[in-house]
């Protein structure tokens, strides 16, 4: 972790910002990790449309800069603004998705995440106000006043790791408070939950909604990040991107999401520097940590160590 | 303060419970006895809520709840324990029963103090373990546990959601003689406490502990009485040992 706050300083130091960029989407996907293990690892929801809070919060920016540009309305490029519309239309957005997915469970739930999150994709493809299928190009990033400026990626990426470090912090109190102990018993027997007198249904929802205001913030990073939106950052196949780093990282740890993302991102570097074909090599990889990686990368770096300490 | 009326549930052909009427009186232990498939662990189903009956009416305090919530019949004072162990095995014995605390101290929506160093939860779910005697194994994994303890622990969380009814669907099911009677003095000293609905496949167990007694057989209520009579039930001999085998 400690590394990480580093990142900037050496990629300066050795003319490379490039990493810093790198770095800082690693930072972002591993902040939407974090928000869907919350439901996924934790709770059980194997929620297939987490990406459209990512599409939330990216288009909030875009469509606020935007406006903020074209019109001359300068408190629509305000950050605090931006963050604080993305909060409430992903809270409302998860409420809306949560309310009805909920009541289904298994591949259901599955299905129906999935189709909600389509339709919110085909709702940002026909907007031509703004893009449509191509998207919107940002003409600058979120204004916060005179204290943070986001133009210099590197100001950029220490808002985005600080976040990070806020919300693993914020995901650790959570999964050991009241409510987290009740969403992971939940999962492992819903029915006996109920039987002892938890009224289940509304605190999934509250969870589902707290992991897509996150996801949301999470979005509002990654349009600053990439100076661009477009329906592709809520297309089924991010969500499923999404998963995966849980998967890979470890479902139900607190740092998996984050290894899980950084993971993700190294192999897709790697792996799409020796071919283009990379997803060949990268599925049957997944394969394999989820058949022998109990636990994902998190559950072998614990047993790892496990062994190491037997040996010495 | 129980009162099953006309109940009928069937699972495609098979008519599990049939035109069932029964009431418990407040504060006695109730005994439900009958052969294997009569149908108890259905009717205990569909008191506690996870399954709906085809028809007729439960009233528990006088409140119909033949189609409430299994979270609210929690809530108004009922509460089972499973004839199959159903407990959080990778927690311990003592998170198990602070679970059961837990969900009746208030809302959870409580996201920030980590609820294991609840103080409150704790010491009361210390006192439902020492009540089932179990508050040695308090900090194992319920996994851990023996199949008997398993049965104990299963009390202590039901008595933690503090009912004023208490379904037991067979407590002493796969116990030993040594086990089983420590279930019967645990649920002796709980008598008079709160009232039980005690189902049970070992006549001594039911006979030493229950006030009164009804005999279940392919779902009819055949008599409910004081346990004396009972034991002298010709019927209740028929469905139990056979026709033949009773003698003259
Ligand atoms: N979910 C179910 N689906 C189909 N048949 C069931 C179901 N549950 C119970 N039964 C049948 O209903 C009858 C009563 O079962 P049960 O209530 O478990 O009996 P008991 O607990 O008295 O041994 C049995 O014949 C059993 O096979
Ligand atoms: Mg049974």
């Amino acid at each position: 972790m400690l590394g990480l706050a580093a990142v900037p300083l050496i990629a300066d130091v050795i003319d490379e910002p490039f990493y810093t960029v790198m770095f800082s989407r690693m930072l972002i996907l591993s902040i939407g990790a974090i928000s869907l293990n919350l439901i996924l690892g934790f709770g059980g929801m194997v929620s297939f449309g987490h990406a459209v809070y990512m599409g939330i919060g990216s288009y909030v920016v875009g469509i606020g800069t935007f406006h903020a540009i074209e019109d001359g309305i300068s408190w629509m490029g305000n950050g605090l603004i931006h963050l604080t519309i993305a909060v409430v239309f992903s809270a409302l957005t998860a409420l809306f998705i949560g309310s009805i997915s909920l009541r289904t469970r298994g591949v259901y739930f599955i299905m129906i995440t999935l189709a909600f999150a389509q339709m919110f994709y085909f709702i940002a493809v026909g907007n031509d106000n703004y893009g449509g299928d191509d998207g919107l190009s940002l003409y600058t990033r979120s204004k916060f006043y005179n204290i943070l400026d986001l133009s210099n990626d590197n100001s950029l990426y220490y808002l985005n790791f600080t976040l990070l470090i806020v919300f693993l912090y914020f995901s650790h109190r959570l999964i050991n408070s009241r409510f987290g102990i009740l969403i992971r018993g939940a999962k492992s027997n819903e029915k006996r939950m109920e039987n002892i007198g938890f009224p289940v249904y509304r605190y999934r929802l509250v969870a589902f909604v707290i992991a897509g205001v996150i996801c949301g913030i999470a979005g509002v990073l990654s349009a600053n990040q990439t100076d661009f939106v477009s329906p592709a950052v809520m297309h089924w196949t991010r969500s499923g991107d999404l998963i995966i780093m849980v998967v890979l990282g470890g479902m139900g740890t607190l740092f998996g999401p984050v290894i899980g993302a950084v993971a993700f991102l190294f192999l897709e570097e790697f792996l799409s520097g020796i071919t283009e074909f990379w997803q060949i090599i990268f599925g049957p990889m997944l394969v394999l940590i989820a058949i022998f990686g109990n636990g994902g990368i998190d559950g072998i770096l614990v047993r790892l160590d496990k062994w190491w300490q037997i040996k010495k | 303060m129980l009162i099953v009326d006309s109940l009928v549930k069937s699972f495609g052909g098979l008519l599990a419970i049939d035109n069932l009427s029964f009431q418990v009186k407040e504060g006695i232990i109730h005994g439900v006895i009958g052969p294997n498939g009569a149908g108890k662990t259905t009717l205990i189903n569909q008191l506690s809520g996870e399954i709906k009956p085809d028809s007729g009416t439960i009233l528990f305090d006088e409140i119909n709840i033949t189609c409430m919530n299994v979270h609210l019949r929690s809530a108004i004072g009922l509460a089972r324990s499973f004839q199959i162990t159903n407990i959080f095995l990778d927690l311990t014995a003592h998170d198990n029963v602070a679970l059961a605390v837990q969900a009746h101290a208030g809302h959870s929506f409580k996201f920030w103090k980590d609820a294991r160093k609840d103080h409150k939860l704790r010491i009361h779910a210390l006192e439902y373990l020492k009540q089932v005697g179990l508050e040695k194994r308090a900090d194992f994994l319920a996994g851990q546990l023996s199949h008997g303890e398993h049965r104990q622990l299963e009390i202590a969380m039901a008595l933690a959601t503090r009912p004023k009814l208490l379904l037991l669907d067979e407590p002493t099911a796969g116990m030993g003689p040594k086990e089983s009677s420590a279930m019967v003095e645990i649920l002796k000293k709980l008598k008079g406490k709160l009232t039980i609905l005690l189902i049970e496949h070992d006549m001594d167990v039911v006979f030493s502990l229950a006030d009164k007694i009804t005999v279940l057989v392919n779902g009819r209520n055949i008599i409910t009485d004081k346990p004396e009579a009972i034991r002298n039930n010709h019927e209740v001999k028929v469905a139990y040992l056979g026709e033949e085998n009773i003698d003259a």
